[in-house]
């Protein structure tokens, strides 16, 4: 996979919860994004989704471990969806950047 | 290390007689002297009479095999190496003449000259021996003169082009190449499925068998393809095994599978290098046998299995054949008979050897690998003649051997034309493969027929070709720069189309997920991360971005200056904190993706929350539908490590008592405990007959407890044996 903060050098949770109000960063996750929610709903259906850990972050985002992200790519392809793949084994660099919501 | 000149042309008298004085032992000048009609130790008279014309006589009254040996001698201007000598005419049907040339030597016709370094030649026992053959052999100028006109002439009508020669050949390597693309391509997006035994799964083979080019045919085989058929079958696993040879194809054992990576190696190579590695892959062969495949005469005696190394036993049999052939360095036809002739006799024990593992004759496999195996690659062409079969190399044939290397340039022409419908012909007689190999990858195969290939670009396949890296500005120029006509403009409209529908869904494998309280913080934060790394930010909220890409060390930097923490899904952190009887709190900043989803299931959500934290009520009915099997242990090792100073033990009592069949506990009132000064005396306690009728339960290793209202008695009856209490 390639990226690892060590975390163990970060304060963790129990530690950190009243004193720290820096960032956390969550790692070993990957993102799902879609511009439209409907179409994003409609191929989370097709990739079986209901199988995988996930959290959504708005109706066009959803958060996966990155563990399971071939296995959701893999399906989705199964079933005629390409979706644009940045990073990792399958990945190709990001042509532009996200527009910020 | 001082080299000695390289040798040329016939002998003079000086130097035979140089050679058999100092570089022959009495045995060899024993025999020349004989041949010679000399005596052994008068060197003078032995070079005399080589060189004299009654001994001429004995060249001119040569016949057959000898003459025509004699005359190809002449032809190399009097000097050959005695093992091409034998080879070329092997080559040119004349069998193996080792017996004749041995007999030349004897009778001191040929001479042999040492190897370099060779001192005191044994002449007689290098023919014994069967090595006399690995030396130079020679022949005196004089006769080199003598012959020369005639051996021009006898052996431009032997060795002549083979006439007449109808050619039957159409298996190619650009239609071995094609095939490949096209196997690859397809197993890349839907895997073969391979049976218990390695065989491909049947139904799968037949729909990629209608789309191969078979051996003997021009066009693709088309619906009627039948894979029971043993030379259909056998083509297709030859076709898998080269692919995994060529690293195109994964085979683990269950599946097979296109590799891209493989792919894009090979097909994007010169032809040159292709050819060569053709040649390396087919020596290399492992899942397949050609001697096993010519010789099988049904199905059923055709091994199919991709999983069994049936052909690594021919590894070194193969190379050694493909050695043989380079050094031959034939280009004209040949008789097929004379080509297995070449390649069965130049060394049988050495090729026995190598085939003892294969349990095959040499004949058996000499001629499978020449008819089968470098036809199928393409390395060989075939033709008839009156005469019999005949055989040659390929250009690129030639290439795989090694010889020919200079790069064979790309077709210039435009090979291409894209019509309206968004179908793109392709000319193959002008196309390299490296060409097809992008077109493959953003379109479809829909026919192929009289070397014209048809590819439509459908949604699909552009979009996969967008998934693999493609874009529609660059399939668009790649289209221009070879489309023998303009682009459509309803091809580069919908490219564009399918671009932008791609990418409505973007997968980011590799990054953070970000949270932060305060919003104003983290825009400051996620400003200095845009400013200083290469990640890429996508924000997905007030409190949330996500950071695609990394940069690890400058996003460990500016986390620790701005006092921040790391959350690995793979190790949960105590962000569960139990407020009540299965009632919990959760940051939801701090909490991770898989502890968010199990509360989301296992739990409903309590509205009135703490500020900034979510409470989550534990339901037990959904508890067991998310675990139906041991759904308290799952329970447990779900909270243990994820609750603040692990799983509280009040909350594990109530989910055991709600999960499965509640602790049970009973209270003995009216009862005294009695505690001994220790365990010995403890059980000496335990084994008095008469206590036993007071002591209700013994409570541990010193303790017991006892009916309060016997305790009198008890105690009587401890002090009579001596108890202090």
């Amino acid at each position: 996979m390639g990226y690892s903060l060590d975390s163990s050098r970060f304060p963790n949770q129990q530690e950190s919860s009243v004193q720290n109000r820096g960032p956390v960063l969550h790692q070993g996750v990957s993102l799902i994004v879609c511009d439209n929610a409907a179409v994003l709903q409609e191929t989370l259906v097709q990739a079986n989704l209901s199988e995988v850990e996930h959290q959504f972050f708005s109706d066009r985002a959803v958060v996966i471990p990155t563990g399971a992200v071939l296995q959701i790519v893999a399906e989705l392809k199964a079933k005629g969806v390409y979706p644009q793949v940045v990073g990792g084994p399958l990945g190709v660099e990001l042509v532009e950047d996200e527009d910020d919501t | 290390m001082i080299r000695e000149p390289k040798r040329e042309g016939g002998l003079t008298p000086e130097a035979f007689r140089k050679l058999i004085d100092v570089d022959y032992d009495p045995a060899a000048r024993r025999v020349l002297a004989a041949a010679v009609q000399s005596t052994e130790s008068d060197l003078d008279m032995i070079t005399e009479r080589f060189f004299g014309e009654e001994f001429a006589k004995k060249y001119d009254s040569l016949t057959g095999i000898a003459r025509h040996a004699m005359l190809y001698v002449v032809a190399q201007d009097g000097l050959v190496r005695g093992e091409n000598l034998r080879r070329d005419m092997l080559l040119d049907g004349f069998g193996d003449t080792s017996p004749t040339l041995c007999n030349l030597i004897n009778e001191g016709l040929f001479i042999v000259l040492p190897n370099p370094g060779e001192l005191e030649l044994d002449v007689p026992r290098l023919v014994e021996t069967g090595t006399v053959l690995q030396r130079d052999l020679a022949i005196g100028l004089h006769i080199v003169e003598t012959f020369k006109e005639l051996s021009k002439v006898v052996l431009a009508e032997e060795t002549a082009d083979i006439d007449g020669v109808e050619q039957i050949t159409s298996s190619s390597t650009d239609t071995l190449e094609m095939n490949l693309l096209h196997a690859s391509t397809k197993l890349l997006h839907a895997p073969l499925k391979l049976n218990r035994d390695g065989a491909p799964h049947r139904r799968g083979l037949a729909k990629l068998a209608r789309e191969i080019v078979f051996p003997s045919t021009f066009n693709e085989a088309g619906p009627e393809v039948d894979v029971n058929k043993i030379e259909i079958l056998d083509y297709m696993v030859f076709l898998f095994a080269m692919g995994c040879q060529l690293g195109m194809l994964t085979n683990d054992g269950e599946q097979l599978q296109g590799a891209a990576a493989g792919m894009d190696a090979y097909f994007a190579s010169s032809i040159s290098k292709r050819n060569r590695m053709l040649g390396d892959a087919f020596k290399g062969l492992r899942q397949w046998n050609e001697a096993d495949s010519f010789a099988a005469e049904k199905v059923e005696d055709l091994g199919s299995s991709l999983t069994a190394a049936r052909g690594e036993t021919l590894i070194g049999a193969r190379g050694y054949v493909f050695s043989i052939l380079r050094r031959s360095r034939f280009t004209s036809w040949k008789l097929e008979d004379a080509v297995e002739s070449l390649c069965a006799l130049m060394d049988p024990p050495f090729l026995q050897k190598a085939l003892d593992k294969a349990q095959t004759e040499v004949p058996v496999w000499v001629g499978a690998f020449l008819r089968r195996g470098l036809y199928w690659i393409g390395a060989v062409e075939r033709g008839r003649t009156e005469e019999g079969p005949v055989i040659r190399f390929s250009k690129r044939g030639r290439e795989m051997l090694g010889l020919n290397v200079k790069d064979t340039p790309a077709p210039v022409d435009k090979s291409m034309v894209i019509q309206p419908n968004f179908e793109l012909m392709i000319f193959l007689d002008s196309t390299d493969v490296t060409l097809l190999h992008r077109i493959y990858r953003v379109a479809e195969r829909v026919k192929l027929s009289d070397r014209v290939a048809v590819f439509k670009l459908t949604p699909e396949s552009v979009q996969r070709g967008y998934s693999m890296g493609e874009n529609a500005a660059a399939i668009i120029q790649f289209l221009r720069d070879n489309a023998a006509v303009e682009v459509p403009e309803s091809v580069t409209f919908q490219l564009h189309d399918w671009e932008r529908i791609h990418k409505r869904l973007v997968v980011h494998h590799s990054g953070y997920l970000v949270r932060h309280h305060d919003p104003d913080a983290l825009d400051m934060w996620l400003g200095q991360v845009k400013h200083d790394t290469k990640c890429n930010v996508v924000r997905l909220g007030p409190s949330t971005a996500y950071l695609s890409e990394n940069d690890e060390v400058l996003l460990d930097k500016l986390l620790t200056r701005a006092r921040g923490s790391v959350i690995n899904i793979e190790e949960p952190n105590g962000v569960i904190e139990f407020v009540g009887p299965l009632l919990a709190t959760v940051d939801p900043l701090q909490a991770d993706v898989i502890t968010m989803w199990e509360l989301s299931r296992i739990a409903h959500e309590v509205e009135d929350a703490p500020p900034r934290l979510r409470q989550f009520a534990f339901d037990v009915a959904l508890l067991k539908m998310r675990w139906p099997q041991e759904t308290l242990q799952k329970a447990v090792a779900f909270l243990e490590p994820r609750s603040k100073g692990g799983l509280p033990a009040s909350q594990r009592i109530l989910l055991q008592s709600m999960l499965e069949a509640p602790p049970t506990a009973a209270i003995h009132t009216h009862m005294t405990v009695i505690q001994l000064q220790d365990e010995f005396t403890a059980d000496l306690f335990d084994d008095v007959e008469e206590f036993q009728e007071f002591v209700a339960q013994r409570l541990g290793p010193m303790a017991f407890s006892v009916d309060s209202s016997k305790i009198d008695d008890l105690r009587e009856r401890m002090i009579e044996l001596g108890f202090k209490l």
